[in-house]
C-alpha cells in the first residue's frame, strides 16, 4: 500500500473559514453594487475607463471566488497531485470555452 | 486511529471514493461549462421578448446567491463537527446547510414563476430555452444534495456518523460546494453580465 501520509493533513481551523466566508461575501457584495443602476450611471459619468473594463472586472472578481471556494472549502490545497488535475484539466477546458465564446460574441464589452 | 483509517487508497495516495468523486466534478465542469457556454452563444439572439431585462430582478437573486454563498460555509461547520465528533453540533449544521439549500431552491421556484408569468417559457424564444436549461439544471442538482444532506443528517441523528465516517460528509461537501461554485460563475454570466452592460 502507497504511503497514506502524503495526503494526511491537519484539519484547517474555523476561523480561517470564518476569513473566506467573509472575503467571499465583501466581494459578492462590491459586485452587486457595481450593477445597481445609481451607482453604474455614477461611474459611466465620472470614471469612464472602469466602466470599459466592468466586464472583465466581474469575471475577474468571480474567478477569485471560484478559487477560494475549491481552495479552502473543497480542501484542494491539501489535496494536491491527481485530484487537482482530474478537476483542474476540465475546469480549465471549461473555462477556455466560456471566455472563448464570450470574446466571440462581444460580452466583454460594457454598453 | 485514523478517520481515513477505514478508506481503501488509490496508488495514488489518495482514497478510491475521493477521486471518483474528484473525476465526476471535473465531467460536470464540462457539462454545467457546455451549458453556460450555449447560454452566452445565444444571449441576446432572442426574436421577441421577454428579455433579459423584462424578467430579472437582481434584489431576488442578491438573497438566494447569499443564501447559497453562506450555505458553504455552513457545509464546512459541519465537516468540521464530524471530524470533532461533536454529534449534536455537526447535525445542527447539517440541517443549517439544507435549509440553506432549500431556500435557494425556494427562491428560484418564486423566480421560475414570475418569469412564466411575465410570458418566458422554456419554448417561448431562445433566451428562455437556454435559460431555463441552464438554472433548472442547476437547481436540479441543488435539489439533490438537499436530499444527501438530509439523509446525512437522519444517520447523525441515529448516531451512525461518527468521525470514522468523516470521508461520507467531505464527499457530500465536495459536492455542496460544487454546486455553490457552479452558481457563482452563473450568477456573474448570466445575472450581473445582464445588468453591467
Amino acid at each position: 500500500m502507497s504511503d497514506h501520509g502524503s495526503q494526511s493533513h491537519a484539519h484547517p481551523p474555523v476561523s480561517l473559514y470564518v476569513k473566506v466566508i467573509s472575503t467571499l461575501t465583501v466581494i459578492t457584495a462590491f459586485e452587486i453594487l457595481i450593477v445597481v443602476p445609481g451607482v453604474k450611471t455614477w461611474y459611466h459619468e465620472n470614471l469612464p475607463a472602469f466602466a470599459a473594463i466592468v466586464v472583465p472586472v466581474i469575471l475577474i472578481l468571480s474567478a477569485v471566488k471560484f478559487w477560494a471556494v475549491v481552495y479552502f472549502f473543497m480542501h484542494l490545497r491539501q489535496d494536491h497531485g491527481t485530484p487537482r488535475m482530474v478537476f483542474g484539466f476540465p475546469l480549465g477546458l471549461a473555462a477556455l470555452m466560456i471566455l472563448v465564446l464570450m470574446l466571440l460574441n462581444g460580452h466583454f464589452v460594457s454598453h | 486511529m485514523s478517520a481515513d483509517a477505514h478508506a481503501e487508497y488509490t496508488a495514488l495516495g489518495i482514497p478510491h471514493r475521493k477521486l471518483g468523486f474528484w473525476t465526476f466534478l471535473g465531467s460536470e465542469c464540462m457539462f454545467f461549462g457546455t451549458l453556460i457556454g450555449t447560454y452566452l452563444s445565444y444571449r441576446g439572439k432572442s426574436l421577441t421578448g421577454p428579455y433579459p431585462h423584462d424578467t430579472f430582478s437582481i434584489q431576488v437573486t442578491t438573497i438566494s446567491t447569499f443564501t447559497l454563498l453562506a450555505s458553504s460555509f455552513f457545509m464546512v461547520m459541519a465537516l468540521h463537527y464530524v471530524r470533532e465528533g461533536k454529534r449534536f453540533a455537526a447535525g445542527a449544521w447539517l440541517l443549517a446547510t439544507a435549509g440553506g439549500g432549500l431556500i435557494f431552491v425556494g427562491f428560484q421556484a418564486f423566480e421560475f414563476t414570475e418569469f412564466y408569468h411575465k410570458g418566458l417559457s422554456l419554448s417561448q424564444n431562445l433566451y428562455g430555452t437556454t435559460f431555463f436549461v441552464l438554472t433548472g439544471f442547476h437547481g436540479a442538482h441543488v435539489s439533490g444534495g438537499i436530499l444527501w444532506l438530509l439523509s446525512l443528517f437522519v444517520m447523525n441523528a441515529q448516531g451512525k456518523l461518527p468521525k470514522e465516517k468523516e470521508m461520507d460528509v467531505e464527499i457530500a461537501g465536495l459536492y455542496w460546494h460544487f454546486v455553490d461554485i457552479v452558481w457563482i460563475i452563473i450568477f456573474s454570466c448570466v445575472y450581473l453580465l445582464e445588468f453591467a452592460q
